[in-house]
C-alpha cells in the first residue's frame, strides 16, 4: 500500500525520478490543455458559440468574479496564477475516480510545490502592485521586532496550505483503499463520492486562501498608503 | 510520507509550465473574446440608446407639430366663426337699413301723398266756397249795392292811415294827377261825382278820375293810381275766407302728422325693445 505517488517510480536514471505524480500531473496538464484548445480552437464573440467555449467562459468567468470579490481589484493580473491552482487542483482530484489514477496532490511533494508557488507569488504580486521597498516596509510594522514574527507567519500559513491539501486528498484515497479492504461492496463508492466533494472544496479552499493572501498583502499596502495620505491631509 | 526534493522541483517546474501554457491557450483567448463581446454589446446598447434618443426627440418634434397644426386649426376655425358672425351681423345690419329706407320712403310717398291731396281738397273747397258765394254775390249785385260798396270805398279810403295817404299822394303826382276807378257796374253819375269829390280831397288837388267797369270784379271798387291799388270788395272778405280756410286745414293736417310721428316714435321703440331681445337669444345659448 502505498501512501504517497511518489513511491511509484516509472524510470529512474541518476538522480531522476519518473514517479506517478510527475507522470499523472503530465497527464492532467495534458488533459486541460487539450481542453484549453478545444475550447478555444473555434472561438466566436457572437453566438452560436460552440460547447467547449460556453463551457470555458461560464468557469473563467465565475473565478473573474470571485477573484474580483475577493481582492477588489482587476481579476485579469490573478486569474492564470489562481485559475490555473484551482483547475490543476479540482481536476486532479476528479480524476482520482478514474481507476489506476493517483491524484499528483495526493504527493505532499505536489502540494508543497503548490504551497511554494503561492509563498513566491505573494510577495511577488505585492511588489508588482506596490514597489519593492514599500512592500517588504509591512514586515518591519510596528517595529523592527516583528520581522520574525511576519516570516513565521508566512512560512506556517504556506506549510498548512501544503499539508491542507495533501491531508485531504491523501486521506481520501486512504480511507477509499482501508474500506475496500474492510467492506468491498458499497461503503467504498459512498466514501468516494465524498472523497470527490471534499476535492472539489480543497481546490476552491486552496485557490481562495492564495487569492486571500495575495490580496491582502497588496491591501496592506494599500492601507499604508492611505494612511500616509491622510497624515500628509492633516499635516498639510 | 517525505517531500522528494525531485518531485518538488519538477512539479514547481510543471505547474509554471502549466500556467504558461493556460495563460496562452486558455486566458488570454477566452478573455479576449469575452471582453469583445462586452465592447460589442456596450456600443450595442449605446446605438440602441442614441436611437432611443433620436426616436424621442423626433416624436418630441412631430408632438409639437402636431399641437402647432391643432392650434393653427382651432385659430382658423374660431376665426372663420367670428368672420361668420360679423357677416351675418352685417347682413341683418344691412337687411334691416333697406326695410328701414324702403319704409321711410313709402312713409314719405305717403305723406306726400296726403300733402297733395290735401293741398287739392283745400284748394278745390276754397274754390268751391268761392264760387258759392261769387255766384251768389253776383246775382244779389244790382245798383243799390254798388252805391253801398262806392260809399263804403270812400269811407274806407279816409279812414286809411297817415303813412298810406301820404303813399298814395306821392303816387298821385307821379302819375300827373291821373286815377282810375274800377267797378263790376257802371257808376252812377252822381255817385261818380262824389267819388270824384271824394278823392280831389283826399289829395287836395285835381285829379282826373276815370271810371271803368271790370267783369272779374265781384261786387267791389278798385282805386288804382299808377302804381298802386286801393280796393274794397268781397273778393277780400271770399280770399280771406280761402286763407283761413286753408289754415284750418294745414292745422289739422299737422295735427294728424303729429299723430302720425307719435305712432312711428312708438313703432321705433318696440322695434328697438325686439332688437335687444334678438341680441340677447344667443347668449343664452351660449350658456
Amino acid at each position: 500500500m502505498n501512501i504517497s505517488p511518489d513511491s511509484i517510480i516509472f524510470w529512474q536514471w541518476g538522480p531522476i525520478t519518473l514517479n506517478a505524480t510527475i507522470v499523472f500531473t503530465w497527464g492532467v496538464m495534458g488533459l486541460l490543455v487539450l481542453i484549453s484548445w478545444l475550447a478555444t480552437r473555434k472561438l466566436a464573440v457572437e453566438p452560436a458559440l460552440s460547447r467547449w467555449q460556453m463551457a470555458m467562459e461560464t468557469v473563467i468567468s465565475y473565478m473573474r468574479d470571485q477573484i474580483r470579490e475577493l481582492t477588489h481589484r482587476r481579476p485579469d493580473d490573478y486569474l492564470p496564477f489562481i485559475g490555473t491552482l484551482f483547475l490543476f487542483i479540482s481536476l486532479s482530484n476528479f480524476l482520482s475516480f478514474v481507476p489506476g489514477f493517483q491524484p499528483p496532490t495526493g504527493s505532499i511533494s505536489t502540494t508543497a510545490a503548490l504551497a511554494a508557488c503561492v509563498f513566491i507569488a505573494v510577495p511577488a504580486f505585492g511588489i508588482a502592485s506596490a514597489g519593492f521597498k514599500s512592500y517588504f516596509s509591512h514586515y518591519v510594522r510596528p517595529s523592527m521586532f516583528m520581522l520574525p514574527f511576519h516570516i513565521i507567519g508566512e512560512l506556517s500559513r504556506t506549510l498548512a496550505l501544503a499539508v491542507r491539501l495533501f491531508g485531504n486528498v491523501m486521506s481520501g484515497t486512504m480511507i477509499a483503499g482501508i474500506l475496500l479492504s474492510v467492506a468491498p461492496l458499497f461503503l467504498p463508492v459512498v466514501m468516494h463520492a465524498l472523497g470527490l466533494m471534499i476535492g472539489q472544496i480543497q481546490a476552491y479552499i486552496f485557490a481562495v486562501l492564495a487569492t486571500v493572501y495575495i490580496a491582502s498583502a497588496s491591501r496592506a499596502h494599500e492601507e499604508e498608503t492611505k494612511r500616509s495620505a491622510r497624515k500628509s491631509e492633516k499635516g498639510g | 510520507m517525505s517531500i522528494d526534493l525531485f518531485t518538488f522541483v519538477a512539479q514547481i517546474i510543471n505547474f509554471i509550465i502549466l500556467v504558461l501554457l493556460l495563460r496562452h491557450f486558455l486566458y488570454k483567448r477566452i478573455i479576449r473574446v469575452m471582453d469583445e463581446r462586452e465592447k460589442n454589446i456596450a456600443r450595442r446598447i449605446e446605438e440602441a440608446e442614441t436611437k432611443k434618443k433620436g426616436a424621442e426627440e423626433e416624436a418630441a418634434a412631430y408632438q409639437k407639430k402636431k399641437n402647432e397644426l391643432e392650434e393653427k386649426g382651432r385659430d382658423l376655425i374660431s376665426r372663420a366663426q367670428r368672420e361668420a358672425e360679423d357677416r351675418k351681423k352685417e347682413l341683418l345690419q344691412k337687411a334691416r337699413d333697406e326695410v328701414d329706407r324702403t319704409q321711410k320712403h313709402w312713409r314719405e310717398s305717403l305723406q306726400r301723398q296726403k300733402e297733395m291731396f290735401l293741398h287739392d281738397l283745400r284748394r278745390r273747397a276754397g274754390e268751391q266756397v268761392f264760387e258759392t258765394a261769387k255766384r251768389a254775390l253776383k246775382d244779389l249785385a244790382d245798383e243799390n249795392l254798388e252805391k253801398q260798396i262806392v260809399e263804403t270805398f270812400l269811407q274806407r279810403l279816409l279812414k286809411l292811415g297817415d303813412e298810406e295817404k301820404q303813399m298814395i299822394r306821392d303816387s298821385l303826382e307821379r302819375s300827373d294827377q291821373e286815377a282810375v276807378i274800377l267797378s263790376r257796374f257802371k257808376i252812377p253819375e252822381n255817385l261818380r261825382d262824389k267819388a270824384e269829390k271824394a278823392i280831389k280831397d283826399f289829395s287836395g288837388r285835381d285829379v282826373r278820375v276815370q271810371f271803368k267797369t271790370s267783369e272779374d270784379l265781384i261786387g267791389g271798387v278798385e282805386l288804382d293810381v299808377r302804381d298802386r291799388k286801393v280796393a274794397w270788395g268781397i273778393d277780400v272778405y271770399l280770399e280771406s275766407l280761402e286763407e283761413n280756410m286753408a289754415v284750418a286745414f294745414e292745422q289739422k293736417v299737422s295735427e294728424e302728422e303729429k299723430d302720425q310721428e307719435e305712432e312711428n316714435i312708438a313703432a321705433e321703440e318696440d322695434e328697438g325693445a325686439r332688437k335687444k331681445e334678438e341680441g340677447k337669444e344667443p347668449r343664452k345659448k351660449k350658456t
